[in-house]
């Protein structure tokens, strides 16, 4: 099986028959159902292996979306059910929810191709699997805490001409941390906002801005969009790592106390900072399982 | 802390504190993922001294009904507070932000004013309270204390760091990830037989 490797485009084997649920929600409207092929998802090393040993693989549908605009969201991440084959083409995605388990042996019937025609694009594909098992299971209560910050991250990241859209382009990732634990009766949240590393400059004592700054801050509440045109027409590297300080906790201040989540406090780190400690102790949030059923 | 160590130097000839107040030995206990640093003596290794000593610098009151009934009782911490927990420990703010368990980014935003959150104020307040029990005539001579090894071993500050960090995330370790199967590729699969199925 050395000719296979994860990614794989497979003509769809006898046998395999995927369901097609009998009533279409509106989200899965939007997607032919109806599988044109299966996509090979098991890890390449363990597709090599003796099939003695390892004798079966998990493939997944290859489905065709059918909206381009819906079709580019999916590619840029926004839905983790669909993991974007390139070689399938602009729409083609490989389903995760309709996930199955053949036998090398059936695997072996089938024509196949590659899906996948570099390091990057095997990497994003690996990254889409594990991202769709991986999530964390938040508490619910998170989710209607993050609730305002989720809606304004959606309409504001389509626009990168908006301050606050721009911005938000430049986060790498949102990580969540909760003190002491999330099964805790009162969890204080920690959202880390991580940019590419050496994205904003590192000071050996807290920055500070122009005292013109510091006064247009304190003269009255600051919104995200008033912080992010400021940081946006400022060329003061104190001033800009300052002012991003404010917008991550007035983005966290959109979220409100719920159930357990007592507190949510924003930190913006560069992903050079963020050390491995922290990264096994927290979790990524994903806007897409936040949102809600 | 006076009364705590009061009652110790009382209780015990073999292990009293200096006349500076700073320990000779430090109690090290971990719950809920927040070091809790205090003097020992025979006294306090066990029994209700050392419940006391745990209860005062973790914020852990289990006689009460938990963490967080402690927890409400915590001031928010100012960039006042931030600043003379610095100045009084001399650590660098790298190192302040490794005791919190946070990044240096963070703690410069606490020292500006930027909001923290629950456990954090905690921490930071207990990390002070910590801090006293080490403090000496200059900020130089109280690092050197919190970075002095212990009898035990690891230091005071090395302690505390270990304490912050998180205790929900773990990954492989390399004994695990030996332990796991070697990946063997194989030439030819024997199994392919295509027509085996018609």
């Amino acid at each position: 099986m050395d000719s296979y490797a994860q990614g794989d485009i497979v003509a769809l084997p006898r046998f395999v028959y995927f369901d097609v649920p009998e009533h279409k929600s509106k989200r899965l409207s939007f997607v032919e159902q109806e599988p044109e092929a299966i996509v090979l998802l098991t890890q390449t090393c363990d597709v090599a292996r003796s099939s003695h040993e390892r004798p079966f693989v998990q493939v997944a549908p290859l489905v065709r979306v059918l909206d381009a605009d819906i079709a580019r969201r999916c590619r840029g991440g926004a839905h983790p059910q669909y993991a974007w084959v390139p070689a399938s083409g602009a729409d083609g995605f490989a389903d995760l929810d309709r996930v199955a388990t053949i036998t090398k042996r059936l695997l072996a019937t089938c024509n196949h191709s590659h899906g996948l025609r570099d390091d990057d694009e095997r990497r994003e594909f690996a990254r889409a699997i594990v991202r769709k098992l991986e999530r964390f299971a938040f508490p619910d209560d998170l989710r209607d805490s993050l609730e305002p910050l989720r809606a304004r991250i959606l309409e504001k990241n389509g626009k990168p001409n908006s301050p606050e859209g721009a911005l938000l382009r430049e986060v790498r990732q949102i990580r969540a941390h909760a003190d002491p634990d999330w099964a805790t009766a009162v969890v204080s949240v920690q959202l880390v906002f991580i940019l590419d590393a050496g994205a904003l400059t590192t000071f050996d004592n807290p920055p500070q801005p122009a005292e013109t700054t510091k006064s247009w801050f304190h003269s009255s509440k600051r919104l995200p969009n008033e912080l992010a045109g400021r940081i946006r027409s400022s060329d003061d590297a104190a001033e800009v790592a300052w002012l991003w300080g404010k917008l991550v906790d007035a983005w966290a201040e959109m979220c409100e106390p719920c159930g357990v989540i007592a507190d949510v406090v924003g930190e913006v780190v560069c992903a050079d900072e963020y050390t491995l400690d922290r990264y096994w102790a927290g979790s990524a949030l994903d806007l897409d399982y936040l949102s809600p059923a | 802390m006076t009364d705590l160590l009061e009652r110790d130097q009382s209780a015990t000839t073999s292990a009293r504190a200096p006349s500076w107040g700073l320990p000779q030995r430090v109690a090290v206990a971990c719950l809920g993922g927040l070091l809790c640093l205090g003097p020992i003596t025979e006294t306090t290794s066990s029994g209700a001294a050392l419940k006391e000593v745990v209860i005062r610098y973790s914020g852990l009151d289990t006689a009460s009904g938990g963490f967080w009934q402690v927890a409400e009782k915590h001031v928010s911490p100012s960039a006042e507070t931030i600043r003379d927990l610095r100045a009084r420990s001399g650590w660098t703010w790298d190192e302040l932000a490794k005791v919190a368990g946070v990044s240096r980014r963070a703690v410069h935003g606490w020292a500006n004013g930027a909001r923290v959150n629950h456990a954090h104020s905690m921490r930071l307040q207990r990390l002070a309270e910590a801090v006293k029990q080490y403090d000496r005539s200059s900020p130089d001579e109280t690092r050197g204390a919190l970075h002095a090894p212990t009898p035990n071993g690891p230091s005071a500050f090395e302690m505390l760091v270990r304490s912050a960090r998180g205790i929900s995330g773990r990954s492989l370790t390399p004994a695990q990830l030996l332990e796991a199967e070697p990946d063997v590729r194989v030439a030819a699969d024997p199994i392919v037989e295509v027509g085996e199925l018609d």
